[in-house]
């Protein structure tokens, strides 16, 4: 059983599938997985079909289903990605710069001493 | 006295001295740091005597000043003014000019800084510092400084050093000298010599490289371009090994890099990545990466669109393997994206509510019910009944929040636009009716009844609202009502039996069995399959002396759970109650037969007969209650579970002796029994002797983390803390009302057990 609880997916139908094929799709489900054999599938296939035995509990269980998200329009052809692979003096002088005193804001060892007296 | 007079007018005239002579008062300001104040005295004091060494201090003065306010007081320009200064003082001091042109390369302006340099480099020609950052100003100018004065100022090792850095910000491969022998090339040198290799596609260099790259001790600078430089190599050499290209950009980046083509690159190579996962359907994944894609540049609509469904499908994969928390996570960014689909805003309140955010939960559903469809033949149209349940749903989730009124208030407005659903008025009743608004309630069911005076769902809520008043005689007519309109209503049937059966136990408690007994059979008609309720009836029989029907119904009642215990306890409960003894006896025989075998011993266990004993003894019949004892004791001889069992109802029945004698037989079956040696250590406890008691609770605590038996863990903790607390107070000579306090601070009342009928 999905933890998300969806009985249609439990079930292996689409939403809106009709009574019949709830039927159906229950006992095939019924017969692949049985209660001495597997029990915990089957107390989950159970507890699918006990949501949408009826029309009136089809249409509370309906009311909370998760929405699939819609699918992703994929490119037909994906552009081929296109780097830049040049090494930018932007870089190398950045880096050079760090190793200056251009990254430096403390120059206290510049200081001279004052002689006056 | 004389001599400390004398002292202290020295310094007096000393301190009135100093404080005359602008010298010193502006080397007491300069050592306070008060730069302020030693370049006003001093540049009073030289313009009235000027002197070079006055010169020299005020320029070192304006020098230290002008970098407070240049890199710690954000105050560029006057920063700058004074390092002008002061190197206008002192000219011949290269410091000044070095870092007058530093502030400016800072800023950006390059001309000025590289003129600074120079002006340095004369006071100085092997002030090598503004060698270097002059060629650096020169390179950030797309200048080449090699044949500069400033390149000829730096010492061979270093030009050999920054000759590939030129080499590569110029374009070319410029000749240089190579590196005096002996001296260790820097980092910065190393890695220069190394990208310059790479370029010229020396493959070797990858290892200098990487070896650079991953050293803990280099700069980060250092660090980060190699890793910026390698990850450029491998898609030069592997253009489809992404994710080797990824980890050395994701590196350069912690380390510090942060130039345009970093970034660009990077939202290129996540952008691909992540239409391959969202392709191979690893929504997780292809969410994750185009979120960093996205926090590199926001603006590319592709990119938006990518990461959209990528959290929306991941949300939807977390939400159907029960991971809500994810779930909403990846939805809530699905909504920053700009998504606000009615299908994503169920989804949001489905996942706010299994995350407890009911409030949340209560406002996203409204949205729901506010964007349906209104075209009743629409795909995801919603039925009046489904909007009624939505609104329902509402209420609740506003209650769960704490938030009761905002409930009723909701549904109130709903009926409004709706008033012709009865299905929203019942919402609306349950709302009321789980406040405590009864009377609401009330008048609410009676709107519905009005307009339709069957409607099974307001009848049900009217039959609960009279039984609940206490109306019962019209609380069963409402039953019948609902049965009438829907027999197999399972509330409606087990309601009206469980009011027959009150009104049954009213009339055989008044001595009125017939009637007592057609209520019981009414009752049945609902229940047919309360063995209680049959058990009852036989009852009645016995009441009107014929206990051959009596045992009939009692033979009904046991067909229908032959292993029920509890059934056969309360039939020989009924049959003493009934003054019935072999009647009684006829009832533990049936118990036997048929309950018998399936115990775990094959007879019936030693806790049947204390129950019944403890029912004997509540009803002050003794001598039947020591009957049952003697039967539970048989019972449990040779099981240590159940001589445990006996043991624990002699305690609860103040007689610890015996209780004992039950406790050290079990002990001898099983000594690592969990409950036993807790009795038995709690009975030491009791005595004093708690070196005794501890010996036996050690071994219960084992048993019972072997066994996993918390409850038992609870219990010797709690008795060993009871006991203790009562040797303190004890010692301390408390009053007895604090020692019986302490004791039953530890051992909480269990609660009585409901009485039968009988």
């Amino acid at each position: 059983m999905t933890a998300s609880g969806d009985p249609y997916s439990v079930l292996g139908l689409k939403r809106g599938a009709s009574h019949e094929e709830i039927r159906r799709a229950y006992f095939q489900k019924v017969r692949e997985h049985p209660p001495e054999t597997d029990p915990e599938a089957f107390k989950a296939i159970r507890a699918a079909y006990e949501q949408l035995r009826s029309a009136e509990q089809r249409l509370v269980t309906d009311l909370y289903l998760l929405q699939a998200p819609p699918p992703w329009p994929a490119p037909a052809r994906p552009a081929p990605p296109h780097f830049d692979l040049c090494l930018h003096c932007q870089e190398l002088l950045a880096a050079a710069k760090a190793l200056t005193d251009l990254a430096r804001t403390d120059f206290r060892d510049d200081y001279q001493a004052v002689h006056l007296s | 006295m004389a001599k400390k007079k004398g002292a202290s007018r020295q310094a007096r005239l000393k301190a009135r001295r100093a404080a005359a002579n602008p010298i010193l008062r502006g080397q007491e300001a300069l050592r306070q740091g008060d730069y302020d104040g030693a370049i006003a005295v001093w540049e009073q004091a030289n313009r009235e005597t000027p002197s070079a060494r006055l010169t020299a201090a005020l320029a070192e003065v304006y020098f230290r000043r002008g970098l407070a306010r240049f890199y710690r007081q954000q105050q560029q320009d006057a920063g700058l003014s004074d390092l002008d200064k002061a190197a206008r003082l002192a000219p011949d001091r290269p410091h000044y000019s070095y870092h007058l042109g530093l502030a400016h390369h800072r800023l950006g302006n390059l001309e000025i800084a590289l003129t600074a340099y120079r002006l340095a480099l004369d006071a100085d020609p092997t002030f090598s510092r503004a060698a270097e950052m002059a060629i650096l100003s020169m390179l950030e100018k797309d200048r080449n400084p090699i044949q500069t004065a400033e390149w000829k100022a730096l010492p061979p090792a270093r030009q050999a050093e920054l000759m590939p850095l030129v080499g590569l910000v110029c374009g070319q491969s410029p000749a240089g000298r190579k590196a005096q022998t002996g001296s260790p090339p820097s980092d910065a040198g190393q890695l220069w010599s190394a990208l310059a290799a790479l370029q010229a596609g020396d493959s070797r260099a990858r290892d200098t490289l990487r070896a650079i790259a991953q050293a803990a001790d280099r700069p980060p600078p250092v660090r980060a371009l190699a890793a910026y430089a390698l990850g450029v190599e491998v898609l030069q050499q592997e253009p489809h090994n992404l994710e080797a290209a990824q980890g050395h950009w994701e590196a350069a980046r912690r380390l510090g890099l942060d130039t345009p083509a970093l970034r660009d690159n990077l939202k290129v190579l996540y952008h691909c990545r992540a239409e391959a996962a969202m392709a191979a359907a690893r929504w997780d994944e292809a969410a994750s990466l185009a979120d960093a894609a996205l926090a590199l540049d926001r603006t590319g609509p592709e990119l938006r669109e990518l990461a959209l469904y990528a959290h929306l499908h991941a949300g939807y994969a977390e939400a159907q393997a029960g991971r809500w928390g994810q779930a909403l996570e990846h939805w809530r960014q699905a909504q920053s994206l700009g998504e606000n689909s009615r299908p994503l805003i169920q989804n949001l309140a489905l996942a706010c509510e299994k995350n407890g955010h009911f409030l949340e939960a209560a406002g996203l559903w409204r949205e729901v019910i506010r964007r349906r469809p209104r075209k009743a033949n629409a795909a995801d149209a919603l039925t009046p009944q489904q909007v009624a349940l939505l609104w329902g749903h509402v209420a609740d989730c506003y209650r769960r929040a704490g938030r009761a009124e905002e409930a009723i208030a909701t549904l109130r407005n709903a009926i409004k636009n709706d008033p012709d659903n009865p299905d929203l008025r019942l919402e609306l009743v349950d709302a009321l009716a789980a406040d405590g608004h009864w009377n609401a309630a009330s008048n609410e069911v009676g709107r519905i009844l009005d307009r339709q005076p069957n409607h099974v769902g307001a009848l049900v809520r009217a039959a609960r609202i009279d039984e609940g008043d206490g109306y019962l005689a019209r609380a069963r007519k409402l039953w019948k009502q609902v049965l009438t309109l829907e027999p197999k209503h399972l509330e409606a049937r087990e309601r009206l039996a469980d009011l027959l059966r009150q009104e049954g136990n009213r009339l055989a408690h008044t001595g009125k069995p017939d009637q007592a007994l057609a209520s019981y059979r009414e009752a049945l008609e609902y229940t047919p399959e309360e063995a209680d309720l049959i058990l009852d009836c036989a009852f009645c029989h016995f009441l009107k002396q014929d206990p051959q029907a009596a045992r009939q119904e009692m033979e009904r009642a046991f067909a229908l759970k032959p292993l029920d215990l509890d059934l056969y306890h309360m039939a020989v409960d009924l049959c003493h109650a009934a003054r019935q003894p072999e009647e009684a006896e006829w009832v533990i025989g049936r118990a036997e037969e048929l309950a018998g075998p399936a115990q775990k011993a094959g007879h019936l266990p030693a806790t049947f007969y204390l129950g019944i004993a403890d029912s004997r003894f509540k009803r002050h019949q003794t001598g039947q209650g020591e009957e049952y004892l003697r039967r539970a004791e048989k019972a449990a001889a040779g099981d240590p579970d159940e001589l445990v069992e006996v043991g624990s109802f002699y305690l609860d029945h103040d007689n610890t002796p015996r209780a004992l004698h039950f406790f050290d037989q079990a002990l001898r079956l099983d000594p690592e029994h969990g409950w036993a040696n807790y009795h038995v250590g709690a009975s030491y406890g009791a005595a004093g002797e708690m070196r005794e008691a501890n010996r036996y609770w050690r071994q219960a605590r084992r048993t019972a983390r072997k066994t996993g038996d918390e409850e038992l863990l609870e219990a010797i903790e709690q008795t060993r803390r009871s006991f203790e607390r009562f040797s303190e107070l004890i010692e301390r000579g408390a009053d007895p009302t604090s020692l019986l306090s302490a004791l039953a601070m530890y051992w909480p009342d269990e609660e009585e057990e409901d009485d039968s009928f009988w």
